[in-house]
């Protein structure tokens, strides 16, 4: 569980996030959505202590983000964001295993959770000796997912993931994460501006505007059948 | 070509100093600029990078001579030229060092520190074997140079290929000066060619094809 309680963020005197306060609960996909600039990195980037809040508090099961150290907290929380962001000198294989490497694991072992987890993803054996440059992006894109879950987390922080993958693949790559998400029992905030992405992920969809000012949250059924405002509908499109 | 064969022997040795005195320098500047270049602040950075280039500009030949009044070493032997020739260096793979170590694309740098790289395997893993063809291209540079400079060490007594250009000079015997251009071109092509292929070994996924636009 993720708890957020009355988180703001400032920069300078300009405000990125206003008074947020959300639960993201265990087990659960919870969906940001919203415009450009509504604050939603900000969020994601505040739990894995890239960003720091300027007041109010983040915890994750009950203890405060604050009081951890910053390396191994990141080190235990997946992260994926649009830019995969893979190491273009390692090759598929290396690169997750770096990072489960990294995160504790011993070499052979953390070789053969990333063998494990790139098939998991759909990444296959003739794939783990290519470099990054030699794959599409939706390859990439999996790739990433399997680097994130390597490290065996219980979070997962998902920063437009599909973002720039094409549609049909994004959406097989959805349903394997709906999968894996729930075979493995990761808790997930994910962030999208897509709205059938949301609406098909989320547990909980979450529909924030300027300085992360929450609109509506709920279930994807509640949002789209009775949605509480103008801006909501807008974005849901309904 | 007679003056040559007749030579041999003695243009080895000159050979042999100058690519050693060469290959020290080059390998003492880069390893001072790898050091460094790492360690410092951007603002730090760019003061000692003024400051390198300044050295830059001094003339070797000046360097040589002053260096044993400033640090007290014999004015004649090697020691004055390969530490003014290893501060040359340092001088011109300081700035190469420094932005190759800058290429790692931002993305990159963003899921190394989300995933929980420290700062030292942040460099030893992604920083510095992006920076491998930057540093490479900067090696090739200061390599020619050095070999070049290294022969005005023979002003100050270092006998190495510079040698042929003051004795064939003193003593007019152009096949003396040719061979010693001819030679240090060699040796300069020669650095160059391995230089290249290092880098080649050292960053194999620049040679796989993009399977993919």
């Amino acid at each position: 569980m993720i708890e957020f309680r009355k988180v703001s963020k400032r920069y300078g005197t300009s405000t990125a996030v206003d008074n947020f306060s959300l639960t993201a609960p265990s087990g659960k996909i919870t969906v940001l959505m919203g415009l450009s600039g509504s604050g939603k990195t900000t969020l994601l980037r505040m739990v894995n202590r890239m960003v720091e809040p300027s007041s109010g508090s983040i915890l994750i099961d009950g203890s405060e983000v604050a009081g951890m150290e910053p390396v191994a907290l990141r080190r235990s929380i997946g992260y994926v964001m649009q830019e995969v962001g893979l190491l273009p000198h390692k090759t598929v294989l290396d690169n997750v295993a770096l990072i489960a490497n990294i995160a504790g694991q011993a070499k052979t072992e953390a070789q053969t959770n990333a063998a494990a987890m790139l098939e998991l993803v759909g990444v296959g054996k003739e794939y783990f000796d290519r470099y990054p440059s030699q794959l599409s992006g939706g390859q990439q894109q999996r790739v990433g997912v399997a680097r994130a879950l390597a490290i065996k987390p219980n979070i997962l922080l998902m920063d437009e993931p599909f973002g720039a993958v094409d549609p049909i693949i994004r959406e097989d790559l959805q349903d394997e994460l709906i999968q894996i998400q729930r075979s493995l029992g990761l808790t997930i905030i994910f962030i999208t501006h897509d709205r059938q992405e949301a609406l098909k992920l989320a547990d909980q969809l979450v529909i924030l505007s300027e300085r992360a000012k929450i609109e509506q949250v709920g279930s994807a059924q509640t949002l789209s059948t009775t949605p509480a405002n103008d801006f909501v509908k807008k974005l849901l499109g309904v | 070509m007679e003056w040559f064969f007749r030579n041999i022997e003695f243009i080895q040795g000159l050979a042999i100093t100058h690519l050693s005195i060469s290959l020290l320098s080059l390998l003492a500047g880069t390893f001072i600029a790898l050091l460094i270049a790492p360690a410092l602040s951007p603002r730090s950075s760019e003061i000692i990078a003024g400051l390198l280039n300044g050295i830059y500009a001094i003339p070797s030949l000046a360097l040589f001579v002053a260096l044993p009044a400033i640090i007290g070493t014999s004015y004649i032997g090697p020691t004055n030229v390969f530490i003014a020739l290893t501060v040359y260096v340092a001088a011109t793979m300081f700035p190469s060092v420094r932005d190759a170590l800058g290429q790692v694309p931002p993305a990159v740098l963003v899921i190394s520190s989300a995933q929980g790289l420290s700062k030292w395997q942040t460099l030893f893993h992604v920083k510095f074997p992006l920076a491998i063809p930057g540093i490479v291209a900067g090696l090739r540079v200061a390599s020619a140079s050095t070999i070049s400079m290294a022969s005005i060490g023979a002003v100050v007594g270092v006998k190495n290929l510079g040698f042929l250009f003051l004795d064939g000079f003193q003593r007019k015997i152009p096949e003396e000066i040719v061979t010693g251009i001819l030679t240090i071109f060699i040796i300069a092509l020669l650095f160059d060619i391995s230089l290249w292929l290092l880098g080649a070994i050292f960053t194999p996924w620049r040679r796989k094809k993009a399977l993919h636009a």
